[in-house]
């Protein structure tokens, strides 16, 4: 019964490690994840590192492969959020398209966002291939 | 009609699986051989049946024949043969198919491996693999039909997602689902037994190598997985901690705590209990895992999309959580250690601490995958963890798991004498101590990387001394040479040095892991032809843009040039590939890789015709560590599964037979491990 009571404690220890490691990750990793009428409703996530979802508004869209800079709205159904990216844009990245943004509130209102993921809900979208060259040699001229 | 072909053969294996099922329930009731062999025999037509299906699934995916829903969505015709192969196990219903085959495939082997004498003791744990069978096969009729015709006729395909176009693809899902599959067979032989009121020593032993075929498989899935995502996905990493990747991890955890156990087990009588907990845990794992990722309750950006298959999982991981929590509670007698563990310093306490620090690695790994499901409900917000948490969390255990593999070569059941392990200890941890001064001096600051960097220096160490101990001893003994002797000492115990080579494995890899993780540094530059970014000490420089065409997709690519002013100025083209029948462009890295550290260069967008480029460079040190290492897991476990080489060595054919006498007529291989069975 010795070895059990040092198996006890000894894992009692090591699950007192894990908790705290547990504890303070969560709080290293914590990200609310949120739409854009939530996040502007002002709730918890607002002020803290958040995911959000919307659409690209048409409006005010700057963009700019290049220098890796987006400028541009994230529509809700109620509400509007400023959203200044800095990063790699992603090829899907229209207007009208479903994306979601990382990133923290500046002072301005504006939120700074350094991800940006395109929603990809179709993967297998065929367009055929004229279609298909067409876009790339859009896209490179 | 081909396709009512394959869907008879799902209905013929919904039949044989559960009359199989029935026979072994039968078998172990009655203790009636006689059903056991009826049932082996439906077990093989149950495989042939899922094996009929896949042949079914190919050919339709070969010749096209778009009428199926499934060919349609995953096969067009630029489609290379090895490809459409693979577009076998790219979509849903086929995956399952895959595993459901090789599941019935590797329960007709087990139960042909099985002696026909014997039959009768292992109805239990047959059963719950004929059981799983069915399940598999149930599913598949009703659930996730591969054969289903669409309602209108699609002239072409829509293709394969241009992502999984690459030989890694091809291989890695076979890989994981064969390593899915085979914890089953560990499932039912511990849960099973107990079940059946038997466990013991000989079940343990084929349970073990079962499990180390399993954990092959999945360490080698796992690992090329992770190799694909780097190469293929473009974002520089290899591991992003996405619900889909931990899903494999979990099982993977779980099934190495396993795999030590076991041994534990079977030779010391200890460790029973978390025997058969783990051996249950990891099946479910594996179970939970797919239900996480085909269910739709996690968002991943390699989910199969909210589909009523996740059901079926559910349904599943409660029957499989009941059963094996009912077999363990009405077993525990069985399970009841024969003696305690006295030492931490001994096998059985440092594979307790193993299987702890394991165990929780796991537990910390499912709760980041399911915490935006507990948050969802708990709070107004949904709330996910980023690998923040995971780096956090998850990285500390397993170094102090990596840890604990430094003093393994010289461990034994019981307490080791302290004087040992102080003697065994100096070659390691002065090993250790060089490896991380030698890291200090080339640069490296950080206290966890050198840590981790001293840990292979430190494992190679131990593992060379421990042979050396052993080559001299048998030499001295025996009259061989020396490098007689060695081949012979490791050909004597395939396990043990086996599992010293894949420990060495886990030691690259965890160097390669803080390496990359630690050490990388990232330069994202827009530049106009002739400019230069500057990145670890190299400059790399623009020359152009321009457009290439191959089979099935129209490419930008950016040549640059590496090192232009140096001696040996390289041309890298990283490009971004546009498929003809995808929508997103997909990045094609150009990576260049020494043992220091990968150069890894991505096009991520461009101004025009080429008057500007945007050009993301990274340095990501001492990656090809990870892969070496993992080559190594798997040489290491292969090596163990593999059969002794030379023939067993006889006293009387010694060159040198010594004068003690006790050393002529006792095997003088120098075995550490005294076994003894419970």
């Amino acid at each position: 019964m010795r070895s059990i009571r040092k198996q006890i404690i000894g894992g009692a220890i090591i699950i007192a490690a894990v908790g705290y490691l547990a504890v303070t990750g969560l709080g290293s990793g914590w990200v609310y994840y949120v739409d854009v009428d939530q996040y502007t409703a002002q709730t918890a996530a607002t002020g803290r590192r958040a995911r959000v979802f919307g659409v690209v508004g048409g409006n005010a869209l700057e963009l700019n492969r290049a220098n890796l800079s987006a400028r541009f709205d994230l529509v809700g159904s109620t509400s509007t959020l400023r959203v200044d990216y800095h990063g790699a844009v992603p090829e899907l990245f229209q207007s009208g398209r479903q994306v979601v943004v990382e990133g923290q509130l500046g002072a301005d209102g504006v939120f700074n966002a350094d991800v940006l993921l395109t929603k990809c809900s179709s993967k297998y979208e065929g367009h055929g291939r004229a279609a298909r060259e067409a876009r790339a040699a859009e896209s490179l001229r | 009609m081909i396709a009512v072909v394959g869907s008879f053969a799902l209905a013929a294996a919904v039949i044989a699986s559960t009359a199989s099922m029935v026979a072994c329930a039968l078998a172990a009731r009655l203790g009636d051989a006689g059903w056991m062999v009826r049932a082996r025999g439906l077990m093989s037509a149950t495989a042939l049946m899922f094996m009929v299906a896949m042949g079914v699934l190919a050919a339709a995916l070969w010749r096209l024949d778009f009428q199926l829903e499934y060919v349609a969505d995953h096969a067009d015709a630029s489609l290379s043969p090895a490809f459409r192969l693979a577009a076998l196990w790219s979509g849903q219903q086929g995956s399952l198919l895959l595993w459901a085959t090789i599941a019935a495939v590797m329960t007709a082997v087990f139960a042909w491996m099985t002696g026909r004498a014997r039959l009768r003791d292992w109805g239990v744990p047959l059963g719950v693999l004929a059981a799983i069978n069915a399940f598999f096969a149930v599913l598949l009729l009703f659930g996730a039909d591969p054969f289903a015709v669409s309602a209108g006729l699609p002239m072409q395909g829509r293709g394969l997602n241009p992502q999984l176009q690459h030989w890694a693809m091809i291989i890695h899902p076979p890989l994981l689902f064969a390593g899915y599959a085979g914890f089953a067979v560990p499932f039912a032989i511990i849960c099973g037994g107990l079940g059946s009121r038997r466990f013991d020593a000989d079940q343990l032993a084929i349970a073990q190598r079962w499990t180390l075929v399993a954990w092959l498989f999945l360490t080698a899935g796992i690992a090329l997985g992770a190799w694909w995502a780097y190469v293929e996905l473009g974002w520089g990493g290899y591991w992003a901690w996405d619900p889909v990747e931990n899903a494999s991890l979990i099982p993977w955890l779980t099934g190495t705590a396993l795999l030590h156990t076991i041994p534990v087990s079977r030779h010391r009588g200890v460790l029973k209990g978390w025997t058969a907990g783990l051996a249950a845990a990891t099946f479910i794992f594996c179970i939970v895992g797919t239900y996480i990722t085909r269910s739709g309750v996690i968002e991943s950006v390699h989910a199969f999309g909210r589909s009523p298959v996740g059901n079926y999982f559910l349904v599943l991981l409660t029957a499989a959580a009941v059963f094996s929590g009912w077999v363990m509670f009405a077993g525990r007698e069985r399970l009841r250690a024969q003696r305690g563990v006295d030492s931490p310093l001994s096998r059985e306490g440092v594979t307790l601490l193993a299987d702890l620090l394991l165990v929780a690695m796991a537990g910390a790994t499912l709760l980041g995958t399911l915490f935006p499901v507990f948050s969802g409900a708990a709070l107004t917000t949904a709330v996910s963890v980023g690998p923040g948490f995971y780096n956090r969390v998850v990285s500390p255990l397993g170094i102090a798991v990596a840890t604990a593999m430094v003093i393994a070569p010289l461990l034994v059941y019981g307490p080791i004498a302290s004087r040992t392990l102080k003697l065994g200890l100096i070659p390691p941890v002065a090993a250790g101590g060089s490896a991380a001064a030698m890291a200090v001096v080339l640069g490296a600051r950080s206290p966890t990387f050198l840590i981790c960097a001293a840990l292979p220096a430190a494992v190679l160490a131990g593992l060379a001394a421990s042979i050396v101990d052993s080559v001299v001893t048998y030499a001295r003994h025996t009259g061989f040479g020396i490098s007689a002797s060695a081949a012979r000492v490791i050909d004597s115990n395939h396990r043990r040095y086996g599992g010293h080579l894949a420990h060495l494995g886990v030691g690259l890899a965890v160097v390669g892991i803080a390496g990359s993780s630690l050490l990388s540094s990232n330069v994202t530059a827009t530049l106009e032809p002739g400019g230069e970014l500057e990145i670890g000490g190299r400059a790399i420089r623009f020359d152009q843009l321009r457009e290439v065409r191959a089979g099935g997709y129209t490419a930008a690519e950016a040549v640059l040039t590496v090192d232009p002013r140096g001696p040996a100025p390289t041309v890298i083209r990283p490009q971004r590939r546009f498929y003809d029948n995808a929508m997103d462009a997909v990045a094609e890295v150009a990576i260049r890789t020494t043992w220091r550290e990968d150069l890894y260069v991505a096009l991520i967008g461009w101004e025009g015709a080429g008057q500007s480029a945007a050009i993301q460079a990274r340095i990501n040190p001492l990656t090809v560590w990870i892969w070496a290492g993992a080559g190594l897991m798997v040489a290491g476990g292969l090596f163990s599964l593999a059969p002794r080489i030379l023939p067993r060595p006889r006293p009387e054919s010694f060159p040198k037979i010594e004068a003690s006498p006790e050393a002529s007529a006792a095997d003088p291989l120098p075995h550490p491990l005294p076994v003894s069975r419970p």
